[in-house]
């Protein structure tokens, strides 16, 4: 069960850029779950993650584990190659 | 001290001032109220507003009062996209824009909106291929500032408005926040576009958002009845007035500003290009009134904070990163982090001087010695 914690900003412009490549993304990979954070907004519930200092920045759980950071802006290319080397 | 964070803020001119401090005591009655001298504040702000068109060369447009830009961009953006949301929900934006645009369009995407962003040239200006390639039947909104606040790029007005004109059904806003009072516009390209008092020497906590009549808004403020239907709130009357005040002051000294900034430009240009490890971000299509540069032998977060020890304020720019330690339009334009990373913004102003300059250069060789 892979798990992706997405944090976000709402004055980010490669946040808004990576938009639409997530959804590409994610929909060729339906079972990942996602949750929001906003870097902002969650500071409670993010500052335990040592978010850094590159958003967005997505970290990834397999099995509750965390087995990868993506951080900024990436290419669909990427995006995917990077998934598809998780072995989902 | 040396200020030259001039598009940070600027100082009040005493004009201004003078007047508003005049205007408060005369001009304090509520605007709604329906006796005599809410009357007499009510046709004070119509006269604000034809004094503002007068001074873009306007006809047909409203003026919409604000606290500023940033609430000027939030009514304009926010309230198209959900005003024409039936249309389509579809927006468009420049990819040097600021972070008040970025918040509101990110904010849409939440929402359920798409948003695209134009890919730029290597000078930082919108390829307008990609743009028009971009626009869908659902495209509702094209926001493209004019002059970006850290590299002072300008944009071609006039091509970007020829191309979006094709397109009746979608609105241009731009936010002309850093072009007002410092070049010369066709405003009318423009279908809504926002300023704020006090980057033109002008009072903080009131702005504008200048529309096309016709234009619908969906409010994002919601009260009683107020002088403007799209913005709820008591106006703010004096403030109002200061704000036609400045900008007709901005407007007039435009020419003769210019001339004194570009001067000061080609001296601190000069003075940077005789720098080792210096690259200068800004290019031929910036404004004079700023001058991006990164100084490579220190983190800008680093040099920033040396200067302001020293007595001289100038910028960082926009943060992309949460330490705030690099600039995101820096590393969008020049695709170099290191770039980013040491870079800042000079801003100037009609009264900077050369020996202000020539103070920040030699801060500069004593800070790296």
């Amino acid at each position: 069960m892979i798990k992706i914690i997405r944090i976000k900003a709402l004055w980010c412009m490669s946040c808004l850029v990576m938009e639409k490549t997530w959804k590409k993304v994610f929909l060729e990979f339906p079972d990942i779950e996602i949750v929001d954070y906003d870097y902002d907004d969650d500071r409670g519930i993010i500052d335990n993650l040592e978010v850094g200092n590159v958003l967005p920045l997505l970290i990834v759980y397999k099995d509750e584990k965390e087995i990868s950071r993506i951080s900024g802006e990436k290419t669909y290319k990427e995006m995917i190659d990077i998934f598809r080397s998780f072995k989902l | 001290m040396i200020y030259l964070d001039y598009s940070a803020t600027t100082k009040a001119s005493e004009i201004v001032l003078d007047k508003y401090m005049f205007d408060n005591q005369k001009y304090y009655a509520n605007p709604n109220s329906t006796h005599e001298l809410g009357v007499y504040a009510w046709k004070k702000l119509e006269e604000s507003s034809r004094r503002i068109n007068k001074s873009f060369k306007l006809k047909n447009y409203d003026v919409i009062y604000t606290s500023g830009a940033t609430e000027a961009n939030n009514l304009a953006i926010k309230g198209l996209a959900w005003a024409k949301k039936d249309q389509g929900k579809h927006l468009i934006v420049g990819a040097f824009e600021h972070s008040s645009v970025v918040s509101c369009l990110n904010y849409l995407v939440n929402d359920g909106f798409s948003v695209d962003i134009v890919k730029h040239d290597a000078a930082g200006l919108v390829d307008l291929d990609d743009l028009e390639s971009l626009i869908t039947n659902e495209t509702t909104l094209i926001s493209i500032a004019v002059v970006n606040s850290e590299t002072g790029i300008v944009q071609d007005l006039v091509k970007l408005s020829n191309l979006i004109r094709k397109y009746p059904y979608i609105t241009f806003h731009s936010d002309l926040t850093q072009a007002v009072g410092k070049i010369d516009l066709d405003y009318s390209l423009v279908d809504m576009f926002s300023f704020t008092g006090h980057k033109i020497y002008g009072l903080k906590g009131v702005g504008a958002l200048v529309k096309k009549e016709g234009i619908k808004l969906h409010k994002i403020m919601h009260g009683g009845k107020a002088f403007n239907e799209e913005r709820a709130g008591t106006p703010a009357v004096p403030l109002i007035i200061s704000l036609a005040n400045a900008l007709e002051i901005a407007i007039q000294g435009l020419k003769i500003n210019q001339v004194k900034v570009k001067e000061i430009n080609d001296y601190l240009l000069n003075e940077l290009n005789n720098l080792q490890d210096v690259v200068i971000n800004s290019n031929l299509y910036s404004l004079p009134h700023i001058v991006n540069v990164s100084f490579l032998k220190m983190k800008s977060v680093s040099l920033h904070q040396e200067f302001s020890r020293k007595g001289i304020y100038i910028s960082q720019g926009t943060a992309c990163a949460s330490g705030k330690e690099s600039s995101s339009i820096i590393q969008r334009l020049t695709n170099s982090l290191d770039l980013a990373m040491t870079s800042l913004r000079i801003s100037l102003s009609h009264h900077t001087t050369k020996a202000e300059i020539d103070k920040l250069i030699s801060t500069y060789k004593e800070i790296i010695k």
